[in-house]
């Protein structure tokens, strides 16, 4: 536990007009580790995930990734997004590419790779996420699953050393919930470190070492997945967990 | 079998809509008006210049050479248009509040003021600082104007993407350039090219304007004839046959350019007007590339001044047809008129074509080039020329 964690978050705060999104929010994420977030619709956990890539300027506060604090400088923030992969609600592939040009995108045009080597990895990663059959393939001839896996090996080539996923399953129907779950549930156990809110009750249990409850902005609690689902702490997180685990 | 692609299409699009009992109308009642009209106002003109060739042969005669005016004028005009659209179109969605405030403003003032007043104030009002001949100040005129009205509609394309899709190319460390050129744009085209296609016919008919320039566009020269032979109606009637038949033809062009780009899934059957529409979209490309290579080109021209201009123009022409379809066909494998439209020529996707599918669209592309090249031909540095070798050869009953 010596070494420094791979995200640093310290005092943040996010204001939108009068609207308090992020107030004093704190934590630090080690290398390798899942955290899961959790909260009420509005309690600012997309907004924090939104910080760590910058995709969101923090009103103030700091967060550093791997050691360097990120401040507003494009090159720096460039270079930072393409170690912190990010996975969206609504898939957000570019519908007027294949699947497989969907993920070479980012290594051609921001690590200058060669297109060969970047098709190369880009069949890989599909096989990895169990639709090597879809390369050529517009989004739109796509289950709502099938796109997320390839949201998911898009952020992969870029070879990351974070990947966020902001409620990576909100926008699919039931039965295609788990077959995204299982890749991020292989991710999990390669190694990779990750920040997901989701809602998913198992796979922060299977894959998440600490769980973070937010509310009003703020962390309330954060915890290990099997304390918090079976012995919250606070009245707000049991409130919310009586919503929502019906 | 053309009924066939069109119940498929229509199922394809609407889902639900099977039967006639639907509350939007359907296409094909779009299409029966088309034809209606383009079959009459053909039948019309064919007819009266056969049956009755004095007066109607001399007017198609003399208002040709109005036409090739106005075609002239309007792609000149488009050209510059575009350049303006695409700067007041990413200026207005640009993050740079003084390139936004400035193109704002030119946006908010042109499109305030009427395009005839706009080209009487560029002709006579702004002759007090500069003189600008017709031509300069027509293009001018037209260009501005048209600039504003193109720009909201690149501003509207670019807007219409979802901000999801910038997040997702920046969130992969792309910049804010490399995400417009390689995520925005190629997707905001799809949306803008059907609406510029449409400002692009406004425009052809608005060029009608600048006859109060002095210029010798279809409407003028209609004028010209019609007040030394008092055959008013004759003229005017056919003037506007003619404006109506161009107008047709190009709005077809549109209409598929618009089905080309909606169209989901690229295996249905291509007709003979898909290919065509293709067709004139690539001429029109073309004419955009060889204006500016011509342009280029006219300083050079001088010094050889012992060529024929027609044989340098038609070589011009040629040369740079040939490179736009080698180009296209071996990087993309279709032009982009066959993009536009949504034609797919070779079989699977991705694949080249095969040889006689690209010694097919050799010859669509290169058929009409010949007959593009007599247009620019005919381009003469002023409206006056033009009219004086006309007015020395037969004028009717004059």
């Amino acid at each position: 536990m010596s070494t420094t964690p791979i995200v640093q978050i310290r005092n943040l705060h996010k204001r939108f007009g009068r609207v308090h999104a992020l107030n004093d929010v704190s934590l630090d994420v080690e290398a390798g580790e899942v955290v899961v977030i959790i909260g009420p619709s509005g309690s600012g956990k997309s907004t924090l995930l939104r910080c760590v890539n910058r995709l969101e300027v923090p009103t103030s506060g700091t967060i550093s990734i791997d050691g360097a604090e990120i401040r507003s400088d494009e090159r720096q923030v460039n270079q930072m997004r393409a170690e912190v992969g990010m996975v969206f609600q609504q898939f957000n592939l570019f519908p007027h590419m294949t699947a497989t040009e969907n993920i070479i995108l980012g290594p051609m045009t921001v690590r200058k790779w060669e297109r060969e080597r970047a098709v190369t990895l880009a069949h890989e990663l599909l096989a990895k996420v169990g639709i090597p059959e879809k390369a050529d393939v517009y989004p739109e001839q796509l289950s709502g699953g099938q796109q997320q896996r390839v949201a998911i090996a898009r952020s992969l080539a870029m070879e990351p050393k974070i990947m966020l996923f902001d409620e990576p399953t909100s926008a699919l129907d039931p039965e295609m919930i788990k077959e995204v779950l299982d890749v991020m549930l292989d991710l999990a156990r390669d190694g990779m470190t990750m920040m997901v809110v989701s809602h998913e009750m198992g796979f922060a249990r299977n894959a998440a070492r600490r769980i973070v409850f937010m509310d009003q902005g703020e962390i309330i609690e954060m915890t290990t997945p099997e304390l918090l689902y079976t012995a919250p702490q606070h009245e707000r997180t049991k409130r919310f967990l009586s919503q929502i685990l019906h | 079998m053309k009924a066939e692609s069109h119940t498929k299409h229509a199922v394809h699009h609407y889902g639900w809509q099977h039967d006639d009992s639907t509350l939007i109308p359907r296409e094909r009642s779009l299409m029966i008006a088309w034809w209606i009209a383009i079959v009459a106002a053909v039948v019309f003109i064919a007819g009266v210049v056969l049956f009755k060739p004095v007066p109607y042969q001399e007017i198609i005669g003399f208002i040709g050479d109005g036409l090739v005016v106005t075609f002239q004028i309007t792609i000149v005009s488009m050209t510059f248009a575009l350049i303006l659209g695409l700067i007041a179109g990413l200026g207005r969605t640009a993050t740079n509040s003084f390139f936004n405030i400035l193109t704002s403003l030119y946006v908010e003032v042109i499109r305030g003021i009427p395009l005839l007043a706009q080209l009487f104030w560029i002709y006579y009002a702004m002759s007090r600082f500069v003189r600008l001949g017709p031509q300069v100040s027509a293009v001018l005129g037209l260009s501005i104007c048209y600039g504003a009205y193109i720009g909201e509609t690149f501003r509207g394309g670019i807007q219409s993407i979802p901000k999801g899709q910038m997040e997702a190319a920046r969130a992969l460390g792309l910049t804010r350039g490399q995400a417009m050129r390689y995520v925005i744009i190629p997707q905001a085209v799809r949306v803008i090219l059907p609406p510029v296609g449409n400002e692009f016919i406004a425009m052809l008919k608005d060029s009608s304007l600048v006859s109060v320039l002095a210029i010798s566009d279809m409407l003028r020269r209609g004028r010209e004839y019609a007040s030394r032979t008092f055959a008013y109606f004759e003229t005017y009637t056919l003037v506007a046959l003619v404006y109506l038949l161009v107008t047709l033809i190009f709005s077809r062009v549109v209409f598929y350019i618009e089905h080309g780009m909606s169209r989901q899934d690229k295996d249905q059957p291509v007709t003979l007007m898909h290919r065509l529409a293709g067709v004139v979209v690539d001429l029109v490309v073309l004419d955009f590339i060889g204006l500016i290579v011509y342009g280029l080109l006219q300083p050079l021209a001088l010094l050889f001044t012992g060529l024929p201009v027609n044989a340098v123009l038609a070589v011009v022409m040629l040369v740079v047809g040939l490179i736009y379809l080698l180009l296209f066909w071996t990087r993309a494998g279709r032009t982009p008129g066959m993009m536009a439209v949504g034609l797919q020529l070779s079989t699977e996707q991705g694949e080249h074509p095969s040889f006689p599918q690209a010694l097919e669209r050799l010859l669509f592309l290169i058929l009409p080039l010949p007959g593009l090249s007599l247009l620019w031909m005919q381009w003469s540095p002023t409206g006056e020329a033009l009219h004086d070798r006309f007015a020395g050869t037969r004028v009717g009953r004059d």
